[in-house]
């Protein structure tokens, strides 16, 4: 009984401390989005008082950035660019990804293993080194200056990024389950549809919430190919129109901040339990 | 694992663009460009490509060093 009662403590004790060493990374984490929550509800009086703590509002919050924010800049179609081109480029990098990601991971053919290594080193070339070229490209396409623009060049390093990830996913789908489907006269097509990927869904959700992801923080490209207002992403509007010049628009740039992170939130959110569900997934053997 | 952290984190900051160009642009007087932002700033801002793009493509051959160092040092482990 006492001993029962002792290891119960150790273990919370034990929890405890894990936790605890969580604290400074959840803080390091956090405390940037907190300090752009705050300061976007600042007056701005207080904003540029050297004297006021900076962690808190003193003389009371108001939403004035906010409105500048949807009255004064374009910022709902930026949120809307950036959402379309998000999801479209997104989806079609992951239909190349799958198809390619597999094909990689089960099928046999002469330089598979060099096709996969190839795969890995385009991801590592940066866009900063592609964004000249790239630039040419899209006026040679007729796009520069629309969100075409950044359809067709997100794929570029979101394409290789789920292969790779999915690559590893598939490998970890137990073969002889679509041995079975082959057997029973399932063509590969239909045991990619059929078997693989419902069994894959944590990896493909994964590779859609960081395709996504990649796609919404994207600022080079958006920069380069993208130079009228009423076209521009999220991150490139709030940070190239509130910025003029010299002139921070600290109260509107957080604001913007704030609310350009909250999609991101909301699709992690939503998708925790399949993500979640995809890590540790397959760690016990029923 | 550790092998291919550090070969992701060099080849990011080497090739990072986004803090520079938000925080600094590059300035004061050209004092904190890396290679990715004054090739911004002299292939298309200046208009001059050819130099832009000579500027981009000497984080080439750096990058591919690093690459086949850290590939060949996972393979052997």
């Amino acid at each position: 009984m006492g001993r029962a009662a002792s290891q119960r403590r150790a273990a919370w004790w034990r929890a405890a401390r894990t936790y605890a060493n969580l604290v400074p990374f959840i803080f390091f984490a956090l405390f940037p989005f907190y300090f752009m929550f705050v300061t976007s509800f600042k007056r701005n009086a207080e904003l540029y008082n050297l004297k006021a703590v900076p962690f808190w509002i003193q003389t009371g919050a108001i939403s004035d950035h906010y409105t500048f924010l949807f009255q004064k800049t374009e910022f709902l179609t930026w949120m809307k660019n950036s959402l379309t081109i998000s999801v479209l480029a997104m989806t079609v990098s992951l239909a190349i990804a799958i198809l390619a990601g597999y094909s990689l991971a089960r099928l046999r053919y002469r330089g598979v293993a060099s096709f996969g290594t190839a795969v890995f080193i385009t991801y590592l070339v940066p866009p900063t080194l592609l964004f000249l070229p790239l630039s040419q490209v899209i006026n040679w396409l007729g796009l520069s200056d629309s969100i075409w623009a950044l359809v067709v060049t997100y794929p570029t390093f979101l394409v290789p990024f789920s292969t790779w990830l999915l690559m590893g996913y598939f490998r970890t789908v137990p073969r002889e389950v679509e041995e079975c489907a082959l057997v029973d006269g399932a063509s590969r097509m239909q045991t990619l549809t059929r078997i693989v990927l419902p069994m894959a869904v944590p990896g493909v959700v994964c590779a859609a919430l960081f395709g996504f992801t990649l796609c919404w923080n994207e600022y080079i490209y958006a920069l380069t190919f993208v130079s009228q207002s009423g076209n521009k992403t999220a991150v490139v509007g709030v940070t190239a129109d509130l910025i003029r010049g010299d002139i921070y628009y600290w109260g509107s740039l957080m604001a913007g901040a704030v609310l350009a992170s909250v999609p991101i939130v909301v699709i992690y959110v939503w998708f925790l339990d399949y993500y979640v569900s995809g890590l540790t997934a397959g760690a016990v053997k029923g | 694992m550790l092998a291919v952290v550090v070969l992701f984190s060099t080849i990011f900051t080497f090739s990072d663009f986004n803090i520079v160009q938000v925080l600094t642009r590059g300035g004061p007087v050209n004092t904190t460009h890396l290679f990715a932002t004054l090739a911004y700033q002299i292939g298309l801002q200046g208009g001059n490509l050819g130099q832009g793009a000579a500027i981009s493509l000497f984080l080439f051959p750096m990058l591919a060093l690093v690459v086949f160092l850290q590939l060949r040092y996972i393979r052997k482990e």
